[in-house]
């Protein structure tokens, strides 16, 4: 059939080693090798953002990434971005009640951690134009922001 | 278990007397329920692990387990979930001997919010402590059918308040007065002089009181347990509960990747199937190939 590889590298901590076709997206590997469904699978295309995982402290969309090209990579999922789920981002997310359906917000949670390790004091327009990577169909948007600038305000983790 | 929201048994649109359809060749595909399923929340596990199958819990848990039959009239009738005779009826809610309440959701969270507000109209007119209650996905089960909604257990056109309102307040009412008639009898007393507060139940005469967890340690439910309607039921300027901005009980997992939806579901042995279409618009497949 088609050629597996194994691939090692380190997710939320740990080091893990997957065995999928070297194609296969990495978004694929974390749902269904690893069964961290936390990352959610939207377009597959890189144009929703449902995706997006910390690579190398870099915000990516996995769908797009090939796990052959992630030998000793460091990757931060959802379910890793904080062990007792207390970012300042999340709980800046329940206090502002920000979800809806909530099918997004792993990717969009992701995204805006992101930015805050880079630039811990953005304004309201940086957080915007940082956000436009990922969508939210049942536009949740202004809630989005407020609670970004609700973390920001309170202090990130 | 489907994790659809649609009774399969039923389908859109049709009554349950209605089998002439049930056999074609293709489903009916209703396209808003095809986009909840995949946005829909399968299951949730809130505060406590699951790790008991709530059938199971049914059986061998201690506490009051109660479901209700829903008659065309929506009169609700209470029976005991774990009637005699074997005869499996689904539990609308379980008031566990720690006073733990868990009321399932009969629907489909999908955003709306419901996951919150359907429990929280149950638990306003059982005179719930709303910290104590924990709130459980319903199995596909026609009792749990919205009226107002092709009676299916699904969503949308908001008709999931419009079509519980009244169900889930008598379910949750019938709930209270199971309680209070449990508790007058234990003490001895009639049940028109007992009265609630959030949890418990008291009979300010003799000022004893007693918490709906201690009932349910022995609760029954009577065989002519009085039929409530929907007048013996709070008025609006007694609500305790709706009407006031609660916190939704599934937000906490939407932020931490716990949250699990039908597209998460992943099962031993499962297949799955992509659509293959035609190559011109209004095309169609002249034949099938079979393996």
């Amino acid at each position: 059939m088609s050629q597996m590889t194994t691939t090692s590298l380190t997710i939320n901590g740990k080091r893990q080693t997957v065995t999928a076709h070297p194609d296969t997206p990495l978004l694929w590997v974390l749902r269904e090798n690893l069964k961290l469904t936390g990352t959610k699978y939207g377009c597959g295309v890189g144009q929703c953002g449902a995706c997006t995982v910390h690579i190398d402290g870099q915000p990516t969309f996995s769908c797009l990434r090939p796990i052959s090209t992630l030998e000793n990579a460091r990757v931060t999922t959802i379910e890793g971005l904080a062990p007792a789920s207390d970012h300042a981002l999340q709980k800046a997310w329940i206090a502002e009640q920000v979800p809806q359906c909530g099918y997004c917000q792993s990717g969009q949670i992701m995204r805006a951690a992101a930015l805050l390790k880079n630039n811990p004091r953005p304004t309201r327009d940086q957080i915007v134009a940082h956000m436009k990577t990922n969508i939210c169909r049942c536009a949740a948007y202004r809630r989005i922001v407020a609670a970004i600038e609700r973390a920001v305000k309170e202090g990130v983790a | 278990m489907s994790y659809l929201t649609r009774d399969p048994r039923s389908g859109i649109g049709s009554k349950a007397s209605d089998t002439s359809r049930r056999n074609d060749a293709l489903p009916h595909i209703d396209p808003i329920t095809e986009a909840a399923a995949m946005t829909t929340l399968a299951h949730i596990d809130i505060g406590q692990d699951a790790g008991m199958n709530r059938r199971d819990f049914l059986k061998t848990g201690t506490g009051l387990a109660i479901g209700f039959i829903v008659t065309p009239n929506l009169l609700m009738h209470a029976v005991d979930a774990r009637a005699a005779g074997g005869a499996q009826i689904n539990a609308w809610v379980n008031i566990a001997t720690d006073g733990t309440i868990s009321i399932m959701l009969p629907s489909s969270e999908m955003g709306q919010g419901i996951m919150t507000s359907l429990p929280l109209l149950f638990a306003e007119e059982l005179d719930a402590d709303w910290s104590k209650v924990k709130v459980e996905q319903a199995d596909v089960d026609s009792v749990f059918n919205n009226p107002v909604h092709f009676n299916v257990q699904g969503i949308g056109g908001s008709r999931s308040i419009r079509g519980y309102w009244p169900i889930m307040r008598l379910a949750g009412g019938q709930t209270r007065y199971v309680l209070m008639v449990n508790a007058a009898q234990r003490w001895g007393v009639p049940v028109e002089q007992c009265s609630t507060a959030p949890s418990k139940v008291m009979h300010r005469a003799s000022g004893r009181e007693m918490s709906y967890g201690e009932i349910a340690a022995f609760a029954k439910v009577p065989a002519d347990l009085k039929q409530l309607t929907e007048k013996d039921l709070k008025q609006r300027s007694e609500w305790r509960l709706i009407g006031r901005d609660t916190p939704r009980v599934e937000v906490p997992s939407k932020v931490n990747g716990t949250a699990v939806y039908g597209i998460d579901v992943q099962l031993p042995g499962m297949l799955y199937a992509s659509i293959l279409r035609a190559p011109r618009t209004g095309r169609s497949a002249l034949m099938m190939r079979k393996r």
